[in-house]
Order: structure tokens, then C-alpha cells, then sequence
């Protein structure tokens, strides 16, 4: 797939008439979330929601730009020692918390350390071996073995800078309540536990990233954060005015958001790819030949239009267009490691696996056992339907499945923890493929977020390919082993690519301004993972 | 009657002890790890067993207990795995606003449900007695998400006349009681109709009494018979059913607190079901017993207040 198809796929559903303005100060900007963070702690949680929050309050070393290339930020520039393990990055001077207080090493020592112990993504971090604050405007990163990606590790939602001094003060409370001292275009004013959080501007804020159209301060006054988890009451307070961006729309109500005026609604693909996990830590799935034919007799175009209506895409491969380090040059070459749906060969590898139907019920028997598998779902609507429709689907070539659907602890408790499942309905993903793919495809991540317990045939390969990937010096380099262990991947056929599922954005075109410019960012209409696209938006008067 | 206050004063922590502890080990039971829920999607199997240690999940579950308990006893309500932060102030902060919409809801279904059964209940077998009680069963009928979704749609969204969602600026401010019209309503409606039967039902049975019918002869005016005689005599199965009804009521907010992004403890314990948070579960079911047993208790006192017969020694 190159990189005119991802554009096709981008869809703009409907575009209203959008008022051309110029971006003035004040006014406020209510956002409608689905859920409330826990807390606004940067090591709180791994909440998208939090780092959306976040990322107007707290700031990175470096962030990406609209093209995915990775710029300085608070630091000005870095350099590396000829072993690849010293990395010394020079820091902005003149960035203050919104106390006043500068920000040194001392301050990154303190962030990035409390990060890589305590923090939710401290595997990370497991490259560093620790942080130094050589002069006050020089951090030094040492490093265990070389690993070229440690600067883009440090634009992860947790490795922001925090003041030590503030996080001792408040104890228990930092992140519950104000202040949170940051460095970036907000600082925390209120938080309404339940109803909302309210941020307002920092008038002072000057050091926006160059690639911003506006460097600061942010042109919005205040930006308050509504948690409205019911998705109808969402829609609702959108339609009438109340809330004038969100974020989350289910497929089921996008014809009432198209009918309504002055809303421009956009979807594009997610970052994530919905996929049939297979637990091959028993028979038969330790089989191959049985993987193989579970993976061809999926037919994706029913689930997306009959799960997602239609406001998904097939997915082909394990990783979504949207996510970085996506092979746009290779695609073909890497789709075709992945089996395609092809039912008669189906039943040919299950037959060659030793499982026939001589009873003729339907449902295929080796050594006296049938093929019977538990399909294991989550509450939504989405994954109920996938869940029959494969169910269906397997039925074409013999295989017996009980769905199992229940909610999401119990749902990653039993497969996590206790490998309960034979199949299991998954969605998964996150903005770097460099970092996802290890996540749930490298062995030392079962009984973590690789739920397939596959350690044997293909899985040395694929662990030797993504390790290696993390240590090549460019991006080309790590890109193309990444592509590489893709294709291992879809041989090995233990998670089966569904769907890549749409993201949706809907704002009121004649109340704000600006969100054009914000999904320009190669995260599209990503908003939790656009860096400070905050800066950006301004409320029409 | 004091020695009995006394007595079932005692009492409540002892069963509130017995239902907290129940749940204690049930959502230990149930199936989900905390850890890993907390530890989210990019977790290795080294993180979720240093959350465990962190959380005191490693230890087994009696020795969990033993030090909750404990804990419990000094005041100290455990801390929510989800924010790290203190149990009792996460909950204090809502449970106002809990109290306000059910409180609400409560006293909108005994001024509409109680009047409109004594009517039922006087003009029995009338046009007023069949529309009453068809509207009564029609109430009864409707699922509370769906009746709620219509007031939403109807008098926020369509009409305007009201707010969508939230809970206004402060606590019993102008604001803040428009922002609890439709919720209190959604939650008040679907319970005046039970009272609406329980009082037709009770007042039938209590004016074919011959005492009422001495009244009626005596000439005494209608306002006296009813309200005075009757209604008072009747009162007793309606306050069972209210000492009932209002921890139902807490309970039932959780779907009204979705539907209007009410943010009172409902939402918020449900996500700390989904997420194993214990603690937060635990300490709502403090809260929630302790409710059950006060307000069986206020009943109680309740029915020696109406009927002087009743003695508690």
C-alpha cells in the first residue's frame, strides 16, 4: 500500500462550510471525553484520554512533526558518543515551570528516573541505565547497549519534565488536583471529579515547536475537558452547542452528527489493528496447518460491514497505516506472508492436519475429539458481531466455536494471566510500530500483552528481527527489519490482522477554529497523540 | 426504646462489617487482575508483578484481609489502585452529589406517587383510578435508560428548555437544580409509580375497616377521614417500602449518572468494578451498607412515630 492509497483511505465524510478566520485570543473550547483519567500524574496510567490532557500542561524533550520527523524541543540539540551508549542533550535554556522556576538536568534526572522505576511504561526504558545531569543545561543518558531510538522513547505520554519540588509538596495528591506545575501552554485551574477538568492559558508561553503555526501563547483562554461517557448525551450536547470538539463517536450515531449543521466530521484510520489472537500454547493451535486455515477462511469485508458498518477498513497485515515505521514501500511484498482468505485451502491444511468430518455433522474430529474452540469476546457491540460473524465463518470448514463474551478485566485476567482462551477478539496498536510490534509479538512480552504463548517454530526469528530492529542506526534500516519481522509474523499466524477500525473527529465549524492545521500532524485526526496541537486551535467569534 | 436504639446501633457495624467483608473476598474471587488492567496494553510480566507487590496482591488473600481490616479500623480506607490516592476522599467528593440526585428523586416520587394513589384509592374503580394505575404500570414498564434517553432527547436536546448533561456550577444553586431537573425526574418517575400502588392498595384495605366506616358516620369531613384516619393507618407498608427502595434508588443512579453525566459516585465505582480497583469498590459498599442499615433503622423509629401501639423493648 503506498502512500496515495493511506491518503484515500483518510476519508473526509463531510466537510461543512468552513468560515475562513483569522485565529484570535480567548474564548473557551469544551472538549467531550468518554472517560475521566484517574489522575493527571504523567505515571498515572496509560490512558489515551490522560496523555491528551497531558500533553497541554507537560512537555517532551523532542516531539514529532507533521511528518513524523522527530525535532528538539526543550532541548536544543544532542550528541552521541562513538559506542553508541552516551547521549548528551542540550537543553533549552530559559524554559521555566509555570511557578517561575527554571528547569535544569536536575529537573530531567528527577522526571525520567521516577518515570523509568515507577512509571506504567517503564519496560521502555529498559535500554538506560541511568540519567545524569552533568551541568545545569546538560542532561547525560547512559545507556546498558547502544539504542539509537532512545530520543523517540522520550516522547512517550510519561517522559515529560515535572518539578520535584511540586510532586514532594502535594504527595499523594499530585496529579489529583491543581497545581501540577508544568512547563507547557496550560496549567491546570479545576478539576469537578466526574464532570470536568478546566485548563486556562499561560500568557508567558513563547517556546512553541517551530513546525507550529503558532508558537505560543495558545490563542484558546480556557480549554475545559467534559467526561460524558454516554455516547448519545455526547452527541447530544454536540448538536446543541455545548460541546464543541470530541473526539468519540460510535459508527451508530454518525448519521445524526452528518444531519446536523455547522459540524464537520472527519474519520480516518486508527492507529490500531483489530485481530484474532490464537493461543497456540495447546493443541490443535500449536499446529500450523490449523493456524493457517483459521486465518483463511476469515472474510474481513463481512466484519467491517456488518460490525463496523462499513467505518473500518481490512486489515491485512499487523500494523495500521497510521502507525509509524508502516511498510507504505513493501506492503504487497509483506501482505503476501499473510494468509489470504481461500476457504477450499482451508479445509485442505485442516485435513492435512490430521482433522476430518467423517461423522458428517458438520464439525471436523481427529482421534475421536471435534474441533471445538472457545472464541473469547468483550462487551461492545463491535466484538459481539465479530464474534459471530467468525464464528460463522469458521463453521464453513469445520470448526465448532463458543463465544465467550464478557467484560474487559475478567476478558484480559483469563487470557493474560490464566491462557483460558483458544481465540480471542483483540484491538490493539499504538503510534510507533517500533514499539508496538514488540509489545505483542516478542516472547518476552507472554504473560504481558502477548497473549498468543507462542515461544517455539518461527518466534527465535521473529524476537532476533525485532530486537535487531531497535538497533539499527536510521530509519530506513529499523523500518525495513521491521518489515521483515512483519512478514515472520504472518507466517507465524498467531494474531490474525481484522480490521483497522476509523477514528473520528467532529467539531462545530462556526465555533472553532484551527483544527485543519492540528490534523495536518502525520497522527491525522489522532488528537490524543498530537503533540501540542493545543497551540492551534482558537474559537471563532 | 432507647435500649433498642441503643442495640441497633450496635449492630451496624457488625453488618456492615459482614457485607463489606463479603465483598472483600468476592472481588478477590471473581476473575481480572488489577495489575494488569493498571499496568496497561505495554506491560511486561515484570510490571505487573511489581504492581502486585506495590498493591499487596502477592500476599494471600487472608493476610490481604487481615491488613485491610485493620486498616479499616483506624479510619484508613486503603488507597484506589487506579489514582494511588486516598480511598475516602475519591468517595467523599461524590457522594454529595449522589445524595442530591437520589434525595431529589426520592421526594419527587413520594409527592407524585403517594397524592395520586390516595386519590386512586378514594375514587377507586373511577376514570381517575384507571388512569392512575394504567400510568402506574406503564412506568413500571419502561426500562429507566430508555425513559431517561426520552426526557434527554425531548426537553434538553429538542426543546431546550433544560441542560443536557453535567451538574451545574455548586450544590443547590439556581444552575445546579436546572441541571438536576431531568435526572431527578428520570429517577423519581419509574418509583412514584410503585408508590402510587402501594398506597392505592394500602388506603383500599385500610378504608373497609370498620373504624373508618365509624368516622364516615360520625360525619367527620372527607379530609379528616382520609388523611387523618386512613392515610395514617395505611403509612406503614409505604415506609417499608421507602426503607426499601432508597438504597435501590443509590444503586439505580448509576445508569442516570451515565446517561446525564451526573458526576456523583455511581459512574465512578462502576469504572473501579470494571478496573478491580478493590478499595473503591469496598469502600462504597462502607458507605452503602451503612445507608441500609440507618435508613431500616429511621423506618423503624418511623412506624412507632405513625402506629403508638408499636412498642420496641
Amino acid at each position: 500500500m503506498n502512500r496515495s492509497v493511506l491518503v484515500m483511505l483518510c476519508s473526509i465524510l463531510s466537510v461543512g462550510v468552513i468560515a475562513v478566520a483569522q485565529p484570535q485570543s480567548g474564548g473557551r473550547l469544551v472538549w467531550a471525553l468518554y472517560e475521566e483519567p484517574p489522575t493527571l500524574d504523567p505515571i498515572g496510567s496509560t490512558l489515551a484520554v490522560q496523555h491528551m490532557i497531558n500533553d497541554h500542561i507537560f512537555e517532551h524533550l523532542c516531539v514529532f512533526d507533521n511528518e513524523g520527523r522527530l525535532q528538539p524541543h526543550l532541548c536544543t540539540d544532542w550528541t552521541v558518543s562513538s559506542d553508541g551508549l552516551v547521549w548528551d542533550v542540550y537543553l533549552k535554556p530559559g524554559i521555566t515551570f509555570h511557578n517561575g522556576k527554571p528547569v535544569t538536568a536536575e529537573d530531567w534526572v528527577y522526571s525520567l528516573e521516577r518515570t523509568r522505576r515507577i512509571g506504567p511504561r517503564s519496560g521502555f526504558y529498559e535500554p538506560v541505565d541511568r540519567y545524569v545531569a552533568v551541568n545545569q543545561y546538560t542532561l547525560r543518558i547512559v545507556l546498558k547497549r547502544p539504542f539509537p531510538r532512545i530520543l523517540e522513547i522520550l516522547t512517550l505520554p510519561d517522559a515529560y519534565v515535572v518539578d520535584k519540588d511540586t510532586v514532594e509538596a502535594m504527595g499523594d495528591s499530585f496529579g489529583i488536583r491543581p497545581p501540577l506545575n508544568g512547563t507547557g501552554p496550560y496549567e491546570l485551574a479545576e478539576w469537578v471529579r466526574g464532570e470536568y477538568i478546566l485548563l486556562k492559558r499561560v500568557p508567558t508561553y513563547d517556546h512553541g515547536p517551530s513546525w507550529r503555526t503558532n508558537q505560543g501563547p495558545a490563542y484558546v483562554e480556557e480549554v475545559q475537558f467534559r467526561f460524558i461517557r454516554d455516547d448519545n448525551t455526547r452527541v447530544f450536547e454536540l448538536i446543541n452547542g455545548n460541546v464543541d470538539i470530541t473526539p468519540f463517536i460510535p459508527a451508530s450515531l454518525y448519521d445524526i452528527v452528518l444531519a446536523a449543521p455547522n459540524i464537520t466530521f472527519v474519520e480516518q484510520v486508527r492507529n490500531m489493528t483489530g485481530h484474532l489472537a490464537i493461543n497456540a500454547k495447546h493443541e490443535p493451535l500449536n499446529n500450523p496447518l490449523v493456524r493457517w486455515a483459521i486465518a483463511m477462511a476469515i472474510d474481513r469485508e463481512s466484519i467491517v460491514q456488518i460490525a463496523y458498518r462499513g467505518h473500518a477498513h481490512p486489515a491485512y497485515i499487523l500494523c495500521s497505516p497510521s502507525q509509524l515505521g508502516f511498510p507504505h514501500d513493501s506492503y504487497d511484498s509483506v501482505k503476501a506472508f499473510y494468509p489470504a482468505t481461500n476457504i477450499e485451502l482451508a479445509k485442505v491444511y485442516l485435513e492435512a492436519a490430521g482433522w476430518v468430518d467423517n461423522d458428517g455433522d458438520g464439525v471436523r474430529e481427529k482421534d475421536g475429539k471435534e474441533l471445538r474452540l472457545s472464541l473469547w469476546t468483550q462487551l461492545s457491540t463491535e466484538d459481539r458481531l465479530m464474534g459471530q460473524i467468525i464464528q460463522s465463518q469458521l463453521a464453513k470448514i469445520g470448526i465448532a466455536t463458543e463465544i465467550v463474551s464478557i467484560e474487559t478485566g475478567t476478558f484480559y485476567g483469563a487470557l493474560v494471566t490464566q491462557a483460558r482462551h483458544d481465540l480471542a477478539l483483540g484491538m490493539s496498536g499504538y503510534p510507533f510500530a517500533m514499539d508496538f510490534l514488540p509489545f505483542q509479538h516478542h516472547t518476552r512480552s507472554i504473560k504481558g500483552s502477548n497473549y498468543s504463548f507462542y515461544d517455539y517454530e518461527l518466534a527465535p526469528v521473529i524476537d532476533a528481527l525485532l530486537d535487531t530492529a531497535q538497533l539499527l542506526p536510521t530509519e530506513e534500516e529499523r523500518y525495513a527489519a521491521l518489515a521483515e519481522a512483519l512478514k515472520f509474523i504472518g507466517v507465524a499466524s498467531v494474531y490474525i490482522p481484522l480490521v483497522w477500525p476509523m477514528y473520528p473527529l467532529a467539531w462545530k465549524t462556526d465555533r472553532v477554529g484551527g483544527v485543519e492545521e492540528v490534523i495536518k500532524h502525520v497522527f491525522k485526526t489522532q488528537v490524543d497523540s498530537i503533540p501540542l496541537d493545543c497551540l492551534e486551535y482558537y474559537i471563532k467569534k | 426504646m432507647w435500649q433498642y436504639l441503643l442495640k441497633r446501633l450496635l449492630t451496624l457495624p457488625i453488618i456492615v462489617w459482614i457485607v463489606v467483608s463479603i465483598i472483600f473476598f468476592v472481588m478477590r474471587i471473581i476473575p481480572g487482575d488489577p495489575a494488569v488492567l493498571i499496568a496497561g496494553p505495554f506491560a511486561t510480566p515484570q510490571q505487573i508483578e511489581q504492581l502486585r507487590v506495590i498493591f499487596g496482591l502477592d500476599k494471600p488473600v487472608y493476610l490481604q484481609y487481615v491488613s485491610w481490616l485493620r486498616a479499616l479500623l483506624r479510619g484508613d480506607w486503603g488507597i484506589s489502585f487506579q489514582t494511588r490516592s486516598p480511598v475516602l476522599p475519591l468517595l467523599a467528593e461524590r457522594l454529595p452529589k449522589t445524595l442530591q440526585l437520589t434525595g431529589l428523586g426520592l421526594v419527587i416520587s413520594l409527592l407524585i406517587g403517594v397524592p395520586l394513589g390516595v386519590t386512586a384509592a378514594v375514587k377507586a374503580h373511577s376514570i381517575v383510578d384507571y388512569f392512575s394505575t394504567a400510568s402506574a404500570v406503564f412506568w413500571l414498564s419502561i426500562p429507566a435508560f430508555w425513559f431517561a434517553l426520552i426526557l434527554q432527547l425531548l426537553f434538553a436536546a429538542k426543546l431546550r428548555w433544560l441542560p443536557i448533561s453535567g451538574s451545574g456550577a455548586g450544590m443547590w444553586t439556581l444552575d445546579n437544580l436546572r441541571h438536576l431537573v431531568l435526572p431527578a425526574l428520570a429517577i423519581g418517575l419509574p418509583y412514584a409509580a410503585q408508590y402510587l400502588r402501594f398506597t392505592r392498595s394500602a388506603l383500599l384495605e385500610v378504608l373497609l375497616q370498620d373504624y373508618i366506616k365509624t368516622a364516615w358516620s360520625k360525619g367527620l369531613p372527607h379530609r379528616s377521614v382520609v388523611y387523618k384516619h386512613a392515610l395514617r393507618n395505611a403509612l406503614i407498608p409505604i415506609i417499608t417500602l421507602l426503607g426499601l427502595r432508597i438504597p435501590w434508588m443509590i444503586g439505580g443512579a448509576v445508569i442516570i449518572e451515565n446517561i446525564f453525566a451526573w458526576p456523583g459516585m455511581g459512574s465512578f465505582v462502576v469504572q473501579a468494578i470494571y478496573n478491580r480497583d478493590f478499595h473503591v469498590v469496598e469502600g462504597f459498599m462502607v458507605i452503602l451498607a451503612a445507608l441500609v442499615v440507618i435508613t431500616n433503622l429511621v423506618v423503624d423509629l418511623l412506624y412507632v412515630m405513625i402506629n403508638p401501639l408499636i412498642r420496641y423493648e
